[in-house]
C-alpha cells in the first residue's frame, strides 16, 4: 500500500537531497577556486615585484582548470536533473538514467567511502516510457538504500537487465535496509512495478506510472 | 616569535594544499590532511595550536573528532569549516568545544585574525603551560 502524502514527501525529499548535494559540491569548488586565485595573488605579493615561478603558476592555473571542469560537470548534472520534470511521459533510455542516478548518488557514496558501478548489459539501448524524474528517484532510492548500512570500501553495483515488458534492476554489494527501503518499495509498487525476491531488486514496467499522481 | 601551528583537515585536497600554502606565506606553520584519521595520527606525535576541521568528510568528520581533540588536548583550539546549509552542524560543534566556525568559501584575512586571536602571543604561551 502506498501513502500519497509519503510519496509526495519522498519526491520532494529526493529533489532537496540532490539540490543540497550538488550545491554543496559547487560551494567546495568555489572555495577552492578562491583559494587558488588568492594563492597566486599571495605569491605575486611575496615576490615583491620580482618574477614569480612560472612552473608553479602554470601548475596552479592547471589546478584551477580542473576545478572549472568539475564545476561545468556539476552544472550539467544539475541542469539535466532540472529537465527531468519537463515531460512526464517520454522515452527514457535506461542506460542514461542509470548513469545519471549514479552521478547524483556519487557524493553520498564518497561520504561513506563506497564505490558505485553500473552494468546495463542486455538493457543497453532499452527504452521505457514515463517520467524521467520518477525513474531517477527510484534508482536513487535504491542506491541510497544500499549505501545506508554499507561499510566503508563497499562496491555497489546497479545492474539493469531487459525483461519481458519491462526492466529488472538490482543493487548488488550490500543489503538495502532502513527507511530508504520502505519508500523505495512504495515507489516501485506505485509506479506499476513489483519487488523481486532479492532485497534491493525490482522490476519496472515498460510504461511507468507516476506514483502519487 | 614562535609560529602558530595550524592543522587543516578537509577532504578537498586542493583546498587543503592552497590554504596551507597561503597560511605559510603569512608566517604560520600549516600542515594539511584530507582525512580525520590521518590528522589524528599526526596530532599524536606533532604538536599543534589550532585544528581547522571540515564538518563533513568521508570517514571521521569534524564533529566526530572534535570531542576527542578537546578531551586529549583541552588547551588546543578547534575551528570548524562548513559549507552552506550545515550551520546546524557547526553549532553542534561549538557545543562540543569549537571556538569558531567559518563558512566556506573563507576569507583568508578573517581566518588569520581568528588564528591570531585564539593562538597568538599570550594565548599560545598560556596554552603551552
Amino acid at each position: 500500500m502506498s501513502d500519497p502524502g509519503e510519496l509526495l514527501r519522498g519526491h520532494l525529499g529526493f529533489w532537496g537531497a540532490v539540490c543540497r548535494s550538488i550545491s554543496h559540491e559547487m560551494n567546495n569548488v568555489t572555495a577552492i577556486l578562491i583559494e587558488l586565485a588568492g594563492l597566486m595573488q599571495d605569491r605575486l605579493a611575496a615576490a615583491g615585484g620580482q618574477a614569480v615561478d612560472g612552473q608553479k603558476t602554470a601548475a596552479t592555473l592547471g589546478r584551477m582548470g580542473t576545478q572549472l571542469e568539475r564545476a561545468r560537470r556539476l552544472m550539467g548534472l544539475l541542469n539535466r536533473f532540472g529537465h527531468s520534470v519537463d515531460d512526464f511521459d517520454t522515452s527514457i533510455e535506461v542506460s542514461e538514467a542509470v548513469e545519471q542516478a549514479l552521478a547524483l548518488c556519487r557524493r553520498f557514496a564518497d561520504l561513506k567511502k563506497c564505490e558505485l558501478e553500473s552494468e546495463v548489459a542486455a538493457a543497453g539501448r532499452y527504452i521505457i516510457s514515463g517520467s524521467p524524474f520518477v525513474l531517477l528517484h527510484i534508482l536513487f532510492r535504491a542506491l541510497r538504500a544500499g549505501l545506508e548500512q554499507a561499510p566503508a570500501g563497499t562496491q555497489l553495483l546497479l545492474r539493469a537487465t531487459a525483461a519481458e515488458q519491462g526492466c529488472c534492476f538490482e543493487v548488488i554489494g550490500a543489503t538495502p535496509t532502513g527507511d530508504e527501503v520502505r519508500l523505495l518499495e512504495q515507489l516501485v509498487v506505485a509506479s506499476g512495478g513489483r519487488l523481486l525476491d532479492q532485497p534491493g531488486s525490482f522490476w519496472l514496467p515498460a510504461r511507468l506510472r507516476f506514483p502519487g499522481a | 616569535m614562535e609560529k602558530i601551528r595550524v592543522i587543516i583537515v578537509d577532504d578537498e585536497e586542493e583546498f587543503v594544499q592552497a590554504l596551507a600554502e597561503r597560511l605559510k606565506l603569512r608566517g604560520f606553520d600549516a600542515r594539511g590532511f584530507t582525512t580525520g584519521a590521518e590528522a589524528m595520527k599526526d596530532m599524536e606525535s606533532n604538536a599543534f595550536d589550532v585544528a581547522l576541521l571540515d564538518v563533513r568528510m568521508p570517514g571521521l568528520g569534524g564533529l566526530d573528532i572534535i570531542a576527542d581533540i578537546k578531551r586529549r588536548w583541552p588547551e588546543r583550539q578547534v575551528i570548524l569549516l562548513t559549507g552552506h546549509g550545515s550551520a546546524e552542524d557547526a553549532e553542534k560543534g561549538m557545543r562540543l568545544g569549537a571556538c569558531h566556525y567559518l563558512m566556506k568559501p573563507i576569507h583568508i584575512e578573517q581566518l588569520v585574525e581568528i588564528l591570531q586571536q585564539v593562538a597568538g602571543p599570550g594565548q599560545k604561551e598560556q596554552g603551552d603551560e
